[in-house]
C-alpha cells in the first residue's frame, strides 16, 4: 500500500479532527492548500496561529475576545446592570445580530449535563453569582438553549441566585423546543428577547 | 390505506426495484435469504422512520452501493389523499476507500460516524420525529408469537410502536421521556458520589412526570380499547376468553386529573429517593411497565401452554390492527412476516380469513403451497429471489 508524505498525511489527520469534516474532505483541502501560493498558505497558518496567542477570556463575561475587558463589557454605552447568560460565545453573536440588545453579556461555556458529566463547577456559575453579588443588577436574562440542559441549567441558576432582589427572566417560548441559540433566526430570537418572561 | 407505489434503491440486497401495488393480499414467495424480510423491514421504515432489525442503520445500505446511500419511495393512498414518502439514508465514506487522492487506511476514524436521514413528504423535508404515523404499518413476525412469554421489554415495545402511530404527542412524549431518564440516571449515580447536590433532582422528577403521566394514560387507554377486538378474535381462534391487563409501574386512578397524577408521580419519587441514588438507577415510570394476559383468573405469561400464548399474541396484533384503524380513521398496511408457517391449520384458517378485509396486506412465505387453499385465490402472488420481485 502506498503512503503519502508525513507533512500531507498530518495536515490531512488534523482537518479530519474538525467537526463536519470527513476524511475525503480532508484531503480535498489539504491538496487545495498544497496547489495554493504560498502566501495564501501564511495567511493561514498565522491566523490559525493568532486564534490562541491574541486570544483571550474577558475575566468579567468570559466571552473570548481580542482584549480584557472585552469589547462589550468596556462599552460605556451598554447597561452594566443586564445580563444576558448564554451557553456559548456563538451565542453572543447571534443575539448581537437582533441588534435590539444593549446590555452585558455572561458566557457559562456549556450547559449542565449529568450524562457528559458536566457539573455547575464544570461552568461559569459561580463566577455569575460573584458578579451578581458585587455588581449593581436590575436583571439576568437566562438565555441558555431551550433544550432539557438549557432548561435545566437556567433553573440551577436562578435557584442558586435566591434570594435576590434581581428580576430573574428567561427568553420566551417560541424558540423552537430542542433547539440551538445559535441557529434561529434573528427575528425569532429578537421576538424571543422582547418577550421574556419572569422566570418562577 | 395502501401502497401504490414503492421504489427501493440499495437497499439491503435490493440494487433496484420498483413496485406498482393495488389494494389486496400479496403473497411474497421465495426461499430462505432472498430478501423477503427485507422488503418487510422497508415498508415498516415508512411507517415508524426506524428499521426493527438493524442495529445500525448502515446495515441498510446495500453493500457495495456505489453512491453510499440508500432511498426508499412510496406513493401511498389514504383516505386523508396521496402521500408521497422519501427516506435517504447515508454513510459518511469508510476508511481506506480509494477516492482518486491515495489509500489513507492511516487515518484514525472521526470521532462521530453518524448516518444521515433525510426524509421528504410530498416533497417538503420533514423531520424524522414528525413522520412517525403518517403511514401506518402493522408488522407481525415470529417473534411476535413470543410477545406473552417473552420480556417486559417487548410488551412495552408493543404498546409503544402502536400509540407511535396513532399519537404524534405520545411519541415526541416518548422521545422525551427516554432523554430525561438518560439524564436522570447519570444525576443519580453523580450523586451517589458525591458529585451532585440530591436537590438538583427536583428539575428532572418534574420533568419525569410532565411526559410519564400522558404515557401511562395512553397506554392504560390502548389496552382498554384493545380488549373487545382481542377478546373476540381469542374466541375465533378456539381460545376462552382473553383478558389484557396494563400494569403501570406507577398507577393512575382513572378519575385522577393530570396535575394531581404529576404531583402524586413527584411525591413517589421522593419517596423512593434514597433507594433510586443508592442503585443509580430510575426506579419508577413507563420504563418499568408490563401488560399481562390473562384467561380467567389464569396469567398466560406464567401458567399459559405455549398454545394458548400464542392464540393470545395472536389476538393482540389483530386488536392492534383494530386500535389503529379506530383511532386514524384508515386502516394500516399490514405486514406477516414468515408467521403463517409458525401457525396451525386452525389459526392459519382463521387468520387469513379475519384480513381478508384489511385494505392491503403483505404475507411472505417459504413454503406458499402450505396456505390456505382459499387464500390463494384472492391473493396475488410475487416471486422474490435475491433482490428481484417478479410476478408469477
Ligand atoms: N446491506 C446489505 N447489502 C446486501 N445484502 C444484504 C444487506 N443486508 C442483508 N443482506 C442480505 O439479505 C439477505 C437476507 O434477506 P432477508 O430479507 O432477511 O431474507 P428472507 O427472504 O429469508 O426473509 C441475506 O442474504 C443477506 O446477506
Ligand atoms: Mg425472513
Ligand atoms: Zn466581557
Amino acid at each position: 500500500m502506498q503512503k503519502i508524505a508525513a507533512p500531507i498525511q498530518g495536515l490531512i489527520e488534523e482537518f479530519a479532527k474538525l467537526p463536519g469534516i470527513g476524511p475525503k474532505t480532508a484531503q480535498r483541502l489539504t491538496f487545495f492548500l498544497l496547489r495554493s501560493p504560498e502566501d495564501q498558505v501564511t495567511r493561514l497558518a498565522d491566523a490559525l496561529r493568532r486564534l490562541k496567542t491574541d486570544i483571550v477570556t474577558c475575566s468579567t463575561c468570559f466571552n473570548i475576545a481580542a482584549s480584557d475587558p472585552c469589547a462589550i463589557c468596556g462599552d460605556p454605552e451598554r447597561d452594566q446592570s443586564l445580563i444576558c447568560v448564554v451557553e456559548e460565545p456563538l451565542d453572543v453573536l447571534a443575539i448581537e445580530k437582533t441588534g435590539i440588545f444593549r446590555g452585558t453579556f455572561h458566557v457559562l461555556h456549556g450547559a449542565l449535563s449529568p450524562v457528559e458529566g458536566i457539573g455547575p463547577k464544570d461552568l461559569r456559575i459561580e463566577e455569575l453569582i460573584q458578579r451578581a453579588r458585587t455588581t449593581d443588577l436590575r436583571e439576568i436574562i437566562l438565555a441558555t438553549n431551550p433544550n432539557y440542559e438549557g432548561d435545566y441549567t437556567a433553573t440551577h441558576i436562578a435557584q442558586a441566585l435566591q434570594p435576590s432582589a434581581i428580576k430573574i427572566t428567561r427568553l420566551a417560548r417560541g424558540l423552537p423546543l430542542g433547539g440551538d441559540l445559535e441557529y434561529a433566526d434573528e427575528g425569532t430570537l429578537a421576538r424571543a428577547l422582547e418577550g421574556r418572561r419572569t422566570f418562577e | 390505506m395502501y401502497l401504490e407505489h414503492l421504489e427501493l434503491v440499495d437497499y439491503r440486497n435490493y440494487a433496484e426495484l420498483r413496485l406498482e401495488l393495488e389494494p389486496g393480499a400479496y403473497i411474497l414467495a421465495g426461499d430462505n435469504a432472498q430478501g423477503k424480510s427485507n422488503i418487510c423491514e422497508a415498508i415498516r421504515l415508512l411507517a415508524t422512520m426506524r428499521s426493527f432489525r438493524a442495529g445500525s442503520e448502515r446495515e441498510l445500505i446495500r453493500w457495495g452501493a456505489p453512491n453510499g446511500f440508500t432511498r426508499v419511495r412510496a406513493l401511498v393512498r389514504q383516505a386523508a389523499g396521496p402521500l408521497k414518502m422519501e427516506i435517504v439514508i447515508s454513510a459518511p465514506p469508510m476508511l481506506g476507500e480509494y477516492d482518486g487522492v491515495g489509500y489513507l487506511d492511516q487515518l484514525t476514524p472521526p470521532a462521530a460516524s453518524g448516518m444521515h436521514k433525510k426524509i421528504r413528504v410530498n416533497d417538503a423535508p420533514r423531520r424524522a420525529l414528525d413522520c412517525v404515523g403518517l403511514v401506518t404499518v402493522v408488522l407481525f413476525e415470529p417473534t411476535d408469537l413470543d410477545l406473552v412469554s417473552g420480556t417486559p421489554q417487548g410488551r412495552r415495545h408493543f404498546m409503544d410502536v402502536t400509540l407511535c402511530q396513532i399519537s404524534r404527542g405520545y411519541c415526541r412524549a416518548l422521545s422525551q421521556y427516554q432523554k430525561i431518564l438518560t439524564q436522570r440516571a447519570a444525576l443519580l449515580r453523580r450523586i451517589r458520589d458525591n458529585l451532585d447536590e440530591p436537590g438538583s433532582l427536583h428539575y428532572w422528577d418534574e420533568q419525569l412526570a410532565q411526559q410519564a403521566v400522558p404515557i401511562i394514560v395512553e397506554r392504560s387507554s390502548l389496552i382498554t380499547r384493545c380488549l373487545p377486538t382481542a377478546d373476540e378474535f381469542a374466541r375465533q381462534l378456539g381460545g376462552k376468553s382473553l383478558t389484557l391487563e396494563y400494569q403501570p409501574s406507577f398507577a393512575i386512578p382513572v378519575d385522577q386529573s393530570v396535575p394531581a397524577a404529576r404531583f402524586a408521580l413527584m411525591e413517589r419519587l421522593a419517596a423512593l429517593r434514597k433507594r433510586e441514588i443508592i442503585q443509580g438507577v430510575n426506579l419508577i415510570g413507563p420504563h418499568r411497565d408490563d401488560l399481562a394476559f390473562f384467561e380467567g383468573p389464569v396469567n398466560l405469561g406464567i401458567f399459559g401452554s405455549r398454545g394458548q400464548q400464542r392464540t393470545a399474541a395472536l389476538a393482540l396484533k389483530i386488536a392492534e390492527l383494530a386500535a389503529i384503524e379506530t383511532e386514524t380513521g384508515d386502516q394500516p398496511i399490514l405486514v406477516l412476516d414468515d408467521v403463517l408457517s409458525e401457525l396451525d391449520p386452525t389459526r392459519q384458517a382463521a387468520l387469513t380469513h379475519r384480513i381478508r378485509t384489511v385494505s392491503q396486506v403483505f404475507l411472505t412465505s417459504a413454503d406458499p403451497e402450505t396456505m390456505p387453499p382459499d387464500f390463494h385465490m384472492w391473493a396475488t402472488r410475487l416471486q422474490v429471489r435475491r433482490g428481484t420481485i417478479q410476478p408469477i
